[in-house]
Formats: structure tokens, sequence, C-alpha cells
């Protein structure tokens, strides 16, 4: 009985037919029966599901891929590294950051306090806004309404202008 | 690589804003409470009141200029002028303001100082020196020179001329 079902899934086996269930089945079957005790149509198989059984056993041995690559006539395997951006731009962050703060500092030391305490009014023709000194440039404005400003740049921008081109005048005829 | 690009773009902002004191506050800070020097100065802050000035009747050359412009500052003094004249050009920092400008004239020194990245003037500074006084004029923002100069060739020169003595009186 349980021969003729070994035989009807032998049968679809070779014909590549049986679910992966019915192949462990069979190579268990196999497995359980002593080597010799088969009958002589079945001997044979016995030996193949052992061998099949074997070889999913082995695994590389030590040294294996150098023994591989030396065969092939690569003496090591190179080393493949991960080019690593977040080091490279945190570096880099750093170095802008650094830079940034050399350039930005004073060969002298800033008055900072000392035009920060500045009182607007006491030197400038009008009363100016109360000191409030922007982050960086810590300059306090001398007029109160942006049209006096306005003028005021104006002027000191035609007062440039006019000894720019007396500069550029005197350079061009000579 | 894009991020390195966006680190780098923010910390060029970020130091970019930190970098608008002018050459005044730099190497001439403690004379702006000096009491022979007079200060004018108009901050960011004010400049950026500015656009709620009605522009209509502003030239377009000089509303494009202080539309560029962040700060200006002024310091001046009528005691010894040549002699700050000459601590300014030991002062101000050659390697980063590019000397523009120079006239000799005999009255009058001045010479016109330039702090740039590649063609972009961030700071144009007007060393004076007369009989009469000494100036320090800043422009800081972005600087275009051309426009600066056609900006006297558009005003009537007399009428410019009247504006300087009243600033002189």
């Amino acid at each position: 009985m349980e021969k003729a079902v070994i035989l009807a899934l032998l049968e679809r086996y070779w014909r590549a037919e049986t679910t992966v269930e019915e192949e462990k089945t069979l190579a268990a079957w196999f497995s359980e029966q002593a080597p010799g005790s088969l009958d002589p149509d079945l001997e044979p198989y016995h030996a193949l599901f052992a061998y099949f059984d074997e070889e999913t056993q082995v695994t590389p041995g030590p040294g294996f891929e150098a023994r591989i690559l030396e065969r092939v006539g690569i003496s090591e395997p190179r080393p493949v590294r991960q080019f690593q951006w977040g080091l490279v731009s945190a570096a880099a962050a750093v170095l802008v950051l650094a830079i940034g703060l050399f350039l930005l500092t004073p060969s002298e030391p800033p008055a900072g306090p000392v035009s920060a305490a500045r009182i607007p009014g006491t030197r400038s023709p009008a009363t100016g806004t109360p000191a409030t000194p922007t982050t960086a440039t810590r300059i306090t404005d001398t007029y109160d309404n942006p049209d006096q400003a306005l003028a005021a740049v104006r002027h000191a921008l035609l007062i440039a202008s006019n000894h720019l081109n007396e500069g550029r005048k005197q350079i061009t005829n000579k | 690589m894009k991020r390195i690009l966006l680190i780098l773009t923010i910390a060029i902002t970020a130091t970019s804003a930190f970098a608008q004191d002018d050459a005044i506050g730099r190497f001439f800070g403690k004379y702006i409470d000096d009491p022979r020097f007079t200060v004018v100065s108009v901050s960011p802050r004010m400049f950026r009141l500015m656009s709620k000035i009605n522009w209509d009747t502003i030239p377009s050359d000089l509303k494009q200029t202080v539309s560029r412009l962040q700060s200006f500052r002024v310091l001046s003094t009528e005691t010894t002028p040549g002699v700050f004249f000459r601590e300014a050009l030991t002062r101000i920092d050659r390697k980063e303001y590019e000397e523009l400008i120079t006239v000799r004239g005999n009255k009058d020194n001045f010479r016109f100082m330039i702090r740039a990245t590649g063609n972009t003037i961030h700071e144009l500074l007007m060393i004076a020196a007369a009989e009469d006084g000494f100036t320090l004029m800043s422009f800081v923002g972005d600087i275009d020179l051309d426009k600066i100069s056609r900006l006297a060739a558009d005003m009537d020169i007399k009428g410019m001329e009247n504006l300087k003595n009243a600033k002189r009186k």
C-alpha cells in the first residue's frame, strides 16, 4: 500500500508535478528506510534522496572566498567603501561656520557695547528713535521718520556721486 | 552633494546677514561717541520703513539706488582733518577694502573704497578730508556705482552745491 503511494508520488516527482509538501514526504519516507531494506525498484532512490539531503548541509569551508579569488587572479578582496556624505557635509558645515566666524570677528575689539549704549540725540540733529541695536549693525537711527532719512541719504548719495565723477574725470584726463 | 550646497547656502546667507557692519563701525567705532565727531546714520530698519514713502516724485535712478541700500552712516569732524584722514587710511583693512578712486586736490583729498565679492559691491566707503573737515561716509547694500555716478549728472549742479554748503555750515 505504502509502496504504491510512494511509487505514484515518484512518478509525479519525475514529471515535476509534485508539490513541495509531497516532495518533503518523499524525502522523509526514504530517510526513514534502512538502506538495503527496500524493494529493488525503490532502492536506487534511497541513495538519491540521501544524497540530496546531504548536499543541502554543505557550506563553503573557511577561506573559500579567498581561494576562489586566488584562482580568479585577484589577490585580495578590494574593500568597497560607501562614501560617507553625512560626515562630509557635517565637516563642510563646520568649516563654513569656522571661516565665517573668523572673517566676521573684527580685527580689533568691537565698539559694540559703547555704540549700543549710545544715547541717540546727544550729538544728532534729531532725537531719533530709542536705541534699537539690530543684531549685527548696531546702527542707531539719526532720523525718526523715513522722509528725513531719505533726504539725508539722497543728499549723501549726491555728494558721493559728485566726487565719484570728479575722480573719474581726473583719471580720464590724465 | 545637494545637502552640502544647501548647508553652504544657509551658512552664507547667515554670514552675510551678520556681515552688515560697516567700515565706520568696524574701524572707527570708538569715535562714534567722541564729542568731536558728528554721526548721521540710517539703520536697516529705517531703510525698510522708506518703502512707505510716496516715491512718485523721486527719480528712478535714486529710487533704485536707495531701494538696494541697507544702511548708511556718516562720521565727520572739523578737528584735525588731515590726522584723521591718515588714521583712516591705516585703520581700514586693505584685504577687504579695495581702493577705487583716489583724488588728491589742493584743498581736499578723498578716496573711495569698496568692499566687494566678485562683481557685487557690498559697501561703498568715501573718505574725505578738506581744510574744514574730515568725513567718512559709508553705504552698505547692493551698490551700483554707475547708478550712483549718474545721480549727480541728473541733478542741477548748482542745486547740489547749495546742498553741500548747507551741510557744511
